[in-house]
């Protein structure tokens, strides 16, 4: 299988005058065509720096990343300059942010913005780029594009504003998408239409999809693989239905379990104590181990290596759970 | 021992607008509009709704942060609002409040000790030796330790300093406590912590609980009633599980449905609304959810749906359910207007 | 009386936190060790001077250069002694840069948090005062008082004191009217606090930043506006100040007859007093505006980076460096 992206040994530390802040430690990543990945976790985990590192937007300083694979669809992205990383963003890669409001220019018209990437990357025309932004935003379900392509972002809503990103995103039909939590400042209802829009545009033009979030419900309704972080590392990886029926690492469990269901009837949240590590100041060995119910002696010097299972799973465990290999029985 | 400790009756809050012409028609916010609803000594009562629903600003009201326009609130059959200066005072220290963002709650120059007995001090009846007593007493009933008395705040996580604040707003035992959003702005993995310390809370101290949030999962499981709020009005009330059982109003009906459960396998039938939320600035007439309903009417246009009861503990403002009361002199009344203005605003159907 | 009290230790605490900090900055150091030696020099004058310019019987020879004697030279129209001049004319600049800019700090303050805390009424009537008094030029309301009443200090002090309190409560208030939502004043609202208490703990300690960058800056301005009239001839006729010595200096002749340290003098004073409030003033926002710190040392701190060190981390974070490794280090050095 030829993945669309392919990432091996993603490193990312910030230097400060106080020491190193290790914000991602070598993650591996793969996604296939059309596929919508998911990459979870909460903040300070490194998620958000993980998606500027592949788009290679990291300002060095303050960051210093560095990376043994970086891989698009047999374009190796690692040793491209800036110059020529500007030809693959928005054309071959493109991001959607989480705040529409910050990534829209304020003083130019939204079909204007979107034009630009036509222009841009196409080579088009300003009239040709103008029918194909109102193409695009039919597409995202923008009613009368070719009145709204001449509005200013702050006079639209936050749903379409979304959507407008949306649009710019899928603009040039890029191989891959990353969605920085697209939804998570958006109402409920509005984040439905939203993820409508982007879940149907990813399955009908085979575009693969990173999408970063905490919200592990938005995951289970969109995502096809799910990798979950912690703290700088991969701590587990596997399908949606894998991960949810069976998850393998105590943080995952932790997190499924406390998050309440619309069809349970539970009335008390099973708590994870503690809170996230500081990206400044990590425990020794595994990086969950105080939080960890199950941690022992080992868990508290050794960082545990990342387990392969069949069909592609991952754990970073040394004592995984619910699959009886070696999981109750610690010293 | 179920009786009535705050009544609120056709409450409104408006704000005006100002408005960039000198001779512009006057604006307003129609923030809160005509809201009545009694809470029960002891339950939790959840108020539900999206961003300009007005349920901050109904909160705000009921414990005397905002002066309502309209309507009156009452504690403990007491009208708050015509309560004499000091009276006032006096009342509003049984009413605190846990706010979303715990970086803006807690003043970034007061040690702990300063933000969790300041409204003792301010009370004035207790020796420098007691608050400290008290405050130790307080900040191990949220978990915390008597070592972090004297540190700032910028010391501790978002958890950490939401439990900051909880032990402030319970420093004076008060009966009546709103959790505006307590656990938005948290990490997920921190939420269900603070969720149980609030509940443990409240059975040890026997408080009465408002609960505004978006989560309707989390409502679900601790509320015992709940309002579900849109554009300033109620839209439907009652019992928690008489709602989620039988939700009736069209806009409920679409909240849950669009909630995207983790429990994904039993994701409901989706209702997607069309169109965005309207700005509470002059907000439509008549039933204020006519223009996203799925089940609109004429008659909805200008008429304004009251709050019937349809099954014991159940409320709903709709005219679908009710049909047009007499007064309401519509033409062709119940004629649907509803039309279908995108391909993605269409009933969608299961997520696979 | 005890609230006054609480308030005024709190600033107090307030001011010595700042100068703590502005020691440790580089720059802030070099501010106040010029500050502390002005005041130095205005507090013990008399000691330093080696003649007391007042005292007429200390009279030397008019218009003598420079020597061991005077160090400075004397002046050519009443043979004073430049450098014992120069020293006393700490006295006046700082008084009244200081006695001005403390006030102005304080009146400001009072008038931009009841502005914008208050509201209403009372926030009408603060700015509309503050715009009546802005479009009222000072120079020439100074020149037609100082007539009124008499040439002297104390009325520098008063007008600059009455008119320019306008700008720093209008940039108070505005700062005020964003503290005033934060949720900490709700809750302090809640539990029953009166607008006063609010104002004076939270509130009023939220602008200390800005009052005390503001107070540097306009003291600085204020010695500069006062050389300016002593200059003019509107100050004291009988206390020695710079502007007074420049003003001396000019019509005496001394660029005529080449007595250049009559001139430079009294102007190197101003602009070390000057530079030196306005660098604590420019540091204070520095160190409460840290991005501004961290992007200039970040730089610096990339060209000093040890590079293996930096590749042994990276390395460290690679699965085949966890076999047996005690997982993250964190030593904390760069």
């Amino acid at each position: 299988m030829n993945p669309m992206l392919k990432v091996r040994g993603l490193k990312v530390i910030f230097p400060n005058a106080r020491g190193i802040l290790k914000a991602v430690e070598g993650i591996d990543l793969d996604i296939e065509k059309g596929q919508c990945v998911a990459l979870v976790g909460e903040s300070g985990c490194g998620k958000s720096v993980t998606s500027l590192a592949i788009m290679k937007l990291l300002n060095s300083p303050p960051a210093m990343m560095q990376v043994d694979e970086l891989v698009l669809d047999q374009l190796d992205l690692n040793p491209l300059s800036d110059t020529q990383m500007q030809e693959v963003r928005g054309k071959q890669i493109s991001m959607i942010f989480q705040d529409a409001m910050t990534a829209l220019n304020p003083v130019m018209t939204v079909g204007r913005q979107i034009d630009e990437v036509f222009i841009r990357h196409n080579q088009l025309s300003k009239k040709e780029a103008r029918k194909a932004t109102i193409h695009a935003l039919g597409l995202v379900g923008v009613p009368e594009p070719a009145k709204r392509a001449n509005q200013f972002p702050h006079q639209l809503s936050g749903g379409m504003r979304q959507r407008i990103l949306i649009a710019m995103a899928f603009a040039c039909m890029p191989k891959l998408i990353i969605a920085d939590e697209p939804t998570t400042a958006l109402d409920v209802t509005i984040q439905a239409q939203v993820l409508d829009v982007l879940g149907d545009m990813q399955r009908k033009h085979q575009v693969s999809l990173l999408l970063i979030t905490h919200d592990l419900s938005v995951v289970a309704n969109m995502a096809d693989t799910i990798y979950v972080m912690y703290s700088g590392k991969i701590v587990e990886k596997a399908t949606k239905a894998e991960l949810f029926k069976q998850p393998f690492h105590p943080y995952t469990i932790g997190l499924i379990g406390s998050i309440p269901s619309l069809h349970d009837e539970r009335h008390h949240f099973v708590q994870i104590p503690d809170c996230v590590p500081h990206p400044m100041f990590k425990p020794t060995g595994c990086y969950f181990h105080p939080r960890c119910g199950h941690a022992t002696e080992l868990c508290k010097s050794t960082m545990p290596k990342l387990l392969d299972f069949p069909n592609g799973r991952q754990v970073r465990c040394h004592y995984p759970q619910n699959q009886g290999m070696g999981g109750a029985s610690h010293e | 021992m179920s009786n009535v400790l705050l009544r609120v009756d056709q409450l409104s809050v408006h704000f005006p607008v100002k408005s960039p012409l000198p001779f512009q028609k006057r604006q307003e916010v129609k923030a809160v509009s005509d809201v009545s609803l009694e809470i029960m000594s002891g339950e939790t009562f959840g108020i539900v709704g999206e961003s300009g629903c007005g349920k901050s600003t109904l909160a705000n009201a009921m414990i005397g942060l905002v002066k309502p326009t309209g309507g009156k609130v009452y504690f403990e059959n007491q009208d708050l609002y015509s309560l004499s200066t000091n009276q006032f005072k006096e009342v509003r220290r049984d009413m605190q409040m846990i706010f979303q963002d715990p970086f803006s709650s807690l003043n970034p120059r007061f040690t702990v000790y300063q933000i969790i007995s300041e409204p003792m001090m301010i009370r004035g009846l207790n020796t420098q030796e007691e608050m400290i007593y008290r405050t130790i007493e307080l900040l191990e009933m949220v978990g915390l330790s008597k070592e972090d008395l004297y540190r700032y705040p910028s010391d501790f996580s978002g958890g950490q300093r939401q439990r900051i604040g909880i032990a402030r707003a319970i420093s004076l035992n008060p009966k009546f406590l709103v959790c505006d959003e307590p656990v938005s702005a948290l990490d997920v993995s921190v939420h269900a912590q603070i969720l149980n310390l609030l509940m443990e809370l409240q059975t040890k101290l026997k408080m009465t609980y408002v609960f505004i949030s978006h989560n309707l999962a989390v409502v679900k499981s601790i509320c015992d009633h709940l309002v579900v709020m849109y554009l300033g009005h109620v839209m439907e009330s009652g019992e928690t599980t008489a709602i989620f059982k039988n939700p009736l109003h069209p806009y409920t009906n679409a909240l849950l449905s669009a909630v995207l459960d983790i429990d994904y396998e039993h994701q409901a039938q989706r209702t997607i609304l069309q169109g965005d939320i309207p700005s509470p600035i002059n907000p439509p007439s008549g039933c204020r959810f006519y223009q996203r309903c799925p089940k609109a009417m004429k008659g909805c246009i200008t008429c304004k749906p009251q709050l019937i009861e349809v099954e014991p503990h159940h409320f709903v403002a709709c005219h679908a359910i009710h049909g047009f009361p007499e007064h309401c002199e519509v033409v062709d009344a119940k004629e649907s207007i509803v039309e279908v203005k995108s391909p993605y605003d269409q009933d969608h159907g299961k997520r696979s | 009386m005890k609230r006054i009290g609480s308030v005024l230790l709190g600033i107090l605490k307030g001011v010595l936190s700042f100068l703590g900090k502005l020691w440790r900055h580089p720059k802030g150091r070099v501010g106040l060790i010029l500050v502390g030696l002005l005041i130095f020099c205005a507090v013990f004058a008399p000691l330093i001077a080696p003649y007391d310019p007042y005292d007429v019987t200390q009279r030397a020879q008019k218009g003598l250069s420079p020597s061991w004697d005077h160090l400075l030279g004397t002046t050519i129209t009443t043979g004073q002694d430049i450098f014992s001049m120069l020293i006393y004319g700490t006295r006046v600049s700082l008084a009244i840069g200081l006695i001005t800019g403390i006030s102005l700090a304080f009146l400001g303050a009072l008038m931009g948090v009841m502005a914008g805390y208050i509201g209403g009424i009372v926030d009408t009537v603060i700015m509309r005062t503050v715009d009546v008094l802005l479009v009222i030029p000072t120079l020439p309301l100074t020149i037609v008082l100082t007539n009124l009443f008499g040439r002297s200090y104390t009325m520098i002090i008063i007008i600059f004191t009455l008119f320019g309190w306008t700008g720093l409560a209008r940039v108070i208030r505005s700062l005020v009217l964003v503290l005033k939502n934060a949720n900490y004043v709700k809750a302090a609202e809640l539990a029953g606090a009166s607008k006063w208490h609010i104002m004076f703990k939270h509130i009023l300690p939220g602008t200390s930043h800005l009052l005390i960058m503001s107070t540097a800056l306009t003291s600085a301005g204020i010695m500069v506006a006062e050389a300016g009239l002593s200059f003019l001839g509107l100050g004291d006729p009988t206390a020695i100040s710079w502007g007074k010595m420049l003003a001396e200096a000019q019509s005496g002749g001394a660029l005529l007859f080449g007595h250049f340290f009559w001139i430079i003098a009294p102007g190197i004073g101003i602009f070390i007093a000057v530079f030196s409030f306005m660098r604590i003033g420019l540091v204070m926002e520095e160190i409460f505006n840290p991005k501004m710190k961290q992007s200039a040392g970040i730089y610096k701190l990339f060209k000093n980076l040890n590079n293996t060190y930096i590749q042994e981390v990276f390395a460290s974070m690679s699965e085949d460096a966890i076999l047996g490794l005690g997982g993250a280090n964190h030593e904390s050095h760069a």
